[in-house]
């Protein structure tokens, strides 16, 4: 990471014109490698992106606003021509645009991806007034809060990438762009009053942006991609959401349930006198944190809920193959005390494990090596990548 | 149901073929125990023969004494021995185990499905691990009092003397490979002053680091998964930590098998001359093992305080050597258990190594850049950037696997292992007896029975052997 290249004025790199049509790979290498940069480059990446469509896209600039240069001004800082950089337009503007990836964009011929870009801007340009405005503010922002530390830079620019790489339309991104923006700033304790907060489009309760027709267009649109034979995206779109709401503790769950397999746990209930009935004393008593690991452990149930919510993990009725292992659980002090509070207690055992879908995450999002056998229970774990890869 | 009926038949079968080959083992042996016996038989009419009742009861009560003797050896042999599952799948029974109740599901082998025996301790040996933790090194000290009195200080100094004649050639070795033309090529001064560098740096950056650790000691470490692990591994050692703690108790619980079994066969002689039935011996056998396992184990451990009976005191008597057996379990524990080797292993190789690992390559990769000091520049010109975090990634990573073989050097772990023997041995020593005698008292608990259920077995058989001894002559 060299802080230096994160200063640099967008305007240096005029080279970049000519990479307009290879734009994914390029653009998939800066995130992974290189990542200090990413904020810089995305701050150029949108800022110049209605410039780039204006000018260079099109070829001629088709219709430039007035109010455009009027926001200009207003800012106080005008763009320059030259600071035109049309790479990274296409990959937020292609993803974006009709779910190509963005690495698929480079497979295209020039005359198509320009053909598709003013298709898009075309439908984009009543957004653009605003978006405009929009995204000079929060470029100018996290430019200034990228010199100010590395790590909001690498930070604020992996989810740019993600909110770029996964924007369902043109202004979700920028909508994200400025709610990442302005979270940014409120975590490096930066007040931006409401009016920053107004920028957001944080959803409040009751106000749901989408009409039942946009959320049904949505639907047909998925149905359309599945119908679509040259149509592949083999990473769940979900991943992004789920990794924004993990804990890193959870992570360390995760990680011991992909490689370890199921692992045991034990309800405790209260036989009582009468064989009637039972009571629930504890539940879902086992040794998961401690196996992983965690920092804290107190907190395992917790993490553990989250996980089953999210769906990758499942709390099943059966025990584990190996029931040797249930004597280690059964001797920990938190189910001698369930026991003790019990007039006869009877130990239920049971085990936890990832669900197909949670082997799946694994798989893709962690380092790790997933065991295929044991990690999903019975149920049949998601055939990985390479097998998939080969296959094709 | 059905598979409760095939349970009941095959145990009804596997009675019918225990009676037979008992059988056809006396049959077999029975011509030549006649003759010995009958001949036993006249000398013993000859030189008895004035006593009022018939002499051969006298035999009884040595018999029985014998037996009990031979219940609580067997008992013993079965708590420990042998230390892997020894027996035969039997078909079915997995099924069949789900339904038995919970105390027959602990017998070893049966949730497996199998028939056979492994040694109460070894088989339990994660949850004895666990136990013994929860009531004793618990009880002791924190983890930052064990890691300190592991002396960090003086650990750091074995490391950096021994470590020193190596590290040129661990530092030679990752440059040789991940760049070969830089080293080959580098003037002998520049190595020099990267030498030079390591070696001024090196006891401090130990230092540091070690220190590190000690103040993030429950990041990094679980003591109570590194005992569970390391004893479910070595479940010789743990073994040993009963018989070698425990080892007055054991030879005490056998060899009043032999005194309370001959003061039980005393009382069966008159039962066996008052119910004239064959059935006397068998059953008389299988209450003495019952009752000489039951009175030696409740023994060991109660009662937990002392009484005074005139001029007896009256006390468990494992508790009652307390200060000798706790001496024993401290030296096996500092000895085997927590040494610097297996510390060290937990936390480079454990549940929580990634974070050991991070924090020592966090430290030693500004050390590499150091190292290079002026020169940064140039070095990364030549290496380029990527080359250059290579060489720094392999410095900052490959040292950690080195440092854990100094650390598993025997000599180290024993010196290291006293200071930690006397902590331990000084703190349990002050455990009230209530809490003492749960360093090992629950981790039988829940098997007393099987043992004392074995001594009933046992005595049953011999029993039968007893009859056939006293009818025959």
């Amino acid at each position: 990471m060299k802080p230096d290249k994160q200063t640099e004025e967008p305007g240096d790199e005029d080279g970049g014109r000519g990479s307009l049509y290879v734009p994914g790979p390029a653009f998939g290498e800066e995130t992974q490698d290189r990542s200090g940069e990413i904020g810089a480059v995305d701050v150029r990446q949108v800022y110049v992106t209605p410039e780039a469509h204006r000018v260079d896209t099109l070829g001629n600039p088709a219709e430039p606003t007035g109010e455009q240069n009027q926001h200009n001004g207003e800012e106080d800082t005008p763009v320059p021509e030259d600071t035109v950089e049309p790479d990274a337009v296409s990959p937020s503007t292609q993803g974006a645009l009709d779910g190509v990836p963005a690495g698929e964009a480079a497979l295209m011929t020039p005359v198509e991806v320009r053909q598709e870009l003013e298709d898009f801007f075309q439908k984009v340009n009543s957004y653009a007034d605003d978006f405009y405005w929009i995204a000079h503010i929060t470029a100018t922002a996290t430019s200034r809060m990228a010199k100010h530390s590395l790590w909001s830079g690498a930070r604020t620019g992996a989810r740019m990438v993600r909110a770029a790489a996964s924007a369902r339309s043109f202004d979700e991104f920028v909508d994200r762009y400025e709610e990442i923006a302005v979270d940014e700033m409120e975590r490096q304790g930066r007040s931006i009053g409401d009016g920053g907060r107004k920028l957001s489009s944080r959803r409040t309760w009751g106000e749901t942006p989408e009409t039942a027709d946009e959320l049904r267009q949505r639907g047909e649109e998925l149905l359309e991609m599945s119908a679509d034979v040259d149509f592949d995206k083999s990473v769940h779109p979900a991943f992004n959401d789920i990794l924004d709401q993990l804990a890193p503790d959870e992570a360390r769950i995760l990680r011991l349930l992909a490689v370890e397999g199921s692992q045991p746990s034990v309800n405790v209930r209260d036989k009582g006198w009468l064989p009637v009935s039972t009571d629930l004393v504890a539940a879902g008593l086992s040794m998961v944190g401690t196996e992983a690991g965690l920092t804290y452990e107190s907190k395992t149930q917790a993490y553990l809920n989250n996980l089953n919510r999210l769906g990758l993990v499942w709390f099943s009725d059966e025990a584990v193959d190996e029931m040797k292992r249930y004597q280690l659980v059964e001797a920990q002090p938190d189910v001698k005390a369930a026991i003790g509070q019990c007039k006869r207690a009877k130990v239920i055992r049971r085990s936890i494990h990832l669900t197909p879908f949670g082997v799946e995450f694994c798989e893709v999002c962690l380092p790790v090596e997933v065991n295929y056998e044991n990690a999903s229970g019975v149920y049949d774990a998601p055939i990985n990548r390479t097998e998939r890869g080969s296959g094709r | 149901m059905s598979e409760l009926e095939g349970l009941l038949e095959l145990m009804e079968a596997s009675a019918e073929v225990g009676f037979e080959a008992t059988v056809l083992f006396l049959s077999v042996t029975n011509s030549d125990l006649l003759l010995y016996a009958s001949t036993f038989g006249d000398v013993g009419d000859q030189l008895l023969g004035w006593l009022p009742f018939d002499w051969r009861l006298i035999l009884i009560p040595p018999i029985t004494g014998i037996i009990g003797y031979g219940t609580n050896w067997v008992a013993i042999r079965l708590m420990f021995y042998p230390v892997e599952f020894r027996g035969v799948k039997v078909p079915g029974m997995e099924k069949v185990a789900e339904f038995l109740p919970r105390r027959i599901q602990r017998i070893p082998g049966v949730m497996e499905g199998k028939m056979g025996w492994q040694g109460i301790v070894p088989s339990r040996a994660a949850k004895m691990g666990s136990i013994a933790y929860d009531h004793s090194v618990d009880k002791v000290a924190t983890q930052e009092e064990f890691y300190q009195q592991l002396d960090p200080g003086a650990v750091s100094s074995y490391v950096v003397t021994r470590g020193k004649a190596d590290v040129f050639a661990l530092v030679d070795r990752i440059i040789q490979r991940e760049h070969p033309e830089l080293w080959t090529e580098a003037p002998q001064r520049v190595k020099d002053v990267v030498y030079q560098h390591v070696e001024t740096r090196i006891p401090e950056v130990t230092d540091n680091l070690l220190e590190k650790t000690g103040q993030n000691i429950d990041e990094v470490m679980n003591v109570k998964m590194m005992i569970i692990n390391h004893l479910e591994e070595n479940p010789r050692l743990l073994n040993r930590m009963f018989l070698e703690v425990g080892d007055k108790e054991l030879k005490f619980l056998v060899n009043m098998g032999f005194v309370f079994g001959t003061l039980l066969g005393c009382f069966s002689v008159p039962l066996f001359l008052y119910i004239d039935a064959w059935w006397v011996l068998p059953v008389s056998g299988a209450a003495v093992g019952y009752l000489t396992n039951y009175i030696a184990i409740k023994a060991i451990f109660r009662p937990t305080n002392e009484y005074k009976v005139g001029p007896f005191r009256i006390q468990g008597l494992f508790i009652k050597r307390q200060d000798d057996s706790v001496d024993t379990y401290a030296a096996i524990v500092a000895r085997e258990v927590l040494t610097v080797e297996n510390i060290a292993h937990h936390l480079l190789y454990g549940p929580k190594s990634d974070r050991t690992r991070k924090m020592i390559s966090d430290s030693l990769r500004p050390e590499v850049d150091r190292s290079v000091g002026i020169a940064e520049p140039l070095v990364r010109a030549v290496t380029g950037d990527e080359r250059y975090e290579s060489i720094r990634e392999s410095m900052a990573t490959e040292p950690i696997d080195y440092a854990y073989n100094l650390l598993s050097d025997s000599k180290l772990n024993e010196e290291r292992s006293k200071k930690m023997e006397e902590m331990v041995a000084k703190e349990m020593k002050k455990l009230p007896p209530e809490e003492y005698v749960k360093t090992l008292r629950p981790a039988f608990e829940e098997d007393e029975w099987l043992l004392i259920a074995v001594g009933a077995v046992l005595g049953f058989m011999a029993g039968w052997i007893q009859l056939m001894v006293v009818t025959t002559i």
